[in-house]
């Protein structure tokens, strides 16, 4: 009775999964929430510990846009999720920089310079080669899924 | 699809326990404590000498917070602050920790110089208040290194025996890049 009953579980849970994945449109958007879920810890636990990403870190973010384009399987949206996904974690890993400065008790004239400061570490982060390398990246795993998977 | 989803799982586990930590940083740089654990100094008319030893400490739960250097400057105030008579920075130990650890205190032999001894002598025989102020900066060591120094000010003041310190303000000037000049630093 039991084991009838995990079996009817596991096939819902099966059921439903398929039904995800079967969607493409739905398919996609979680590739993206994954990309972006992915880049953004990978941002911050460079920034958090180095405050810049160093060359481990920007192999290991374009191991994930290979990985993440490959799972897409169209070269075209590939690049559109890469595009989405990059945004999606500046703006969240940003976010997630600046609130422990806004509420922690140091003055304006200090808030101010480690906003320009932390600006100034993004851009250097992410513009132009890694960028690029992430996008060459994302192009790369979009064709190896387009035509191998 | 399933590694792509399992690495940002991973991913986002490591990555909110290095958030979580960050998120203590700010706040910590205010926690930071110096105290003047003792002070003892002898003056007579021809020379005064001193010895004082501060205890650092990182009260809060943020991880990676070390000393990069320890400054300071001392000023003797005599008559409740009428007479003063700046010393400047003392000859530093050559041992200092790297660490922000109670139990490896600071200890700085201080020497006066110009009037002071005189004047120190004068003022205690006519039963005048003395005070030594020490004026503390201690450059933070931490993730920011390589893009900015954090500098925490500390006041303390004490007429022999343990003293008081207080935090003054927190500075965080950016570390100068090679195509051009840092900006300033904000205090508080």
């Amino acid at each position: 009775m039991e084991a009838e009953g995990e079996e009817e579980g596991i096939s819902i849970e099966t059921a439903i999964l398929g039904a995800i994945l079967q969607s493409e449109n739905r398919r996609i958007g979680l590739t993206i929430l994954f990309w972006t879920v992915a880049l953004t810890a990978i941002y911050a636990q460079a920034l958090y510990q180095n405050a810049h990403v160093g060359l481990t870190d920007q192999l290991i973010a374009m191991a994930i846009c290979v990985l993440a384009a490959a799972s897409i399987q169209d070269v075209g949206k590939a690049i559109l999720g890469y595009v989405a996904s990059i945004f999606a974690a500046v703006v969240l890993v940003f976010l997630i920089t600046i609130i422990p400065i806004i509420i922690s008790p140091l003055s304006s004239v200090t808030m101010q310079l480690l906003f320009q400061l932390w600006i100034t570490i993004f851009f250097q982060s992410l513009f132009p080669i890694p960028f690029t390398i992430y996008l060459a990246g994302s192009i790369i795993g979009g064709i190896a899924g387009e035509r191998f998977l | 699809m399933v590694i792509l989803s399992l690495t940002a799982l991973v991913a986002g586990a490591y990555g909110a326990t290095i958030t979580a930590n960050y998120y203590k940083f700010y706040s910590s740089l205010h926690t930071i404590t110096v105290n003047l654990t003792s002070f003892y100094w002898v003056a007579d008319n021809r020379s005064l000498n001193g010895t004082v030893t501060f205890n650092l400490a990182n009260p809060s739960d943020y991880k990676g917070l070390g000393l990069a250097f320890f400054k300071m400057t001392w000023e003797i105030d005599g008559l409740n602050g009428k007479e003063k008579m700046p010393q400047g920075a003392p000859n530093l130990p050559l041992y200092m920790p790297r660490t922000l650890d109670p139990t490896k205190p600071i200890t700085i032999d201080l020497q006066g110089g110009g009037v002071a001894p005189q004047r120190v002598t004068l003022i205690r025989s006519i039963s005048g208040d003395i005070e030594f102020l020490f004026s503390v900066d201690l450059g933070i060591s931490s993730f920011l290194n390589s893009q900015a120094t954090s500098i925490d000010s500390f006041d303390c003041v004490s007429s022999g025996g343990p003293g008081t310190c207080q935090l003054i303000g927190t500075e965080i000037i950016p570390v100068p890049t090679a195509g051009g000049g840092g900006g300033g630093g904000g205090g508080n």
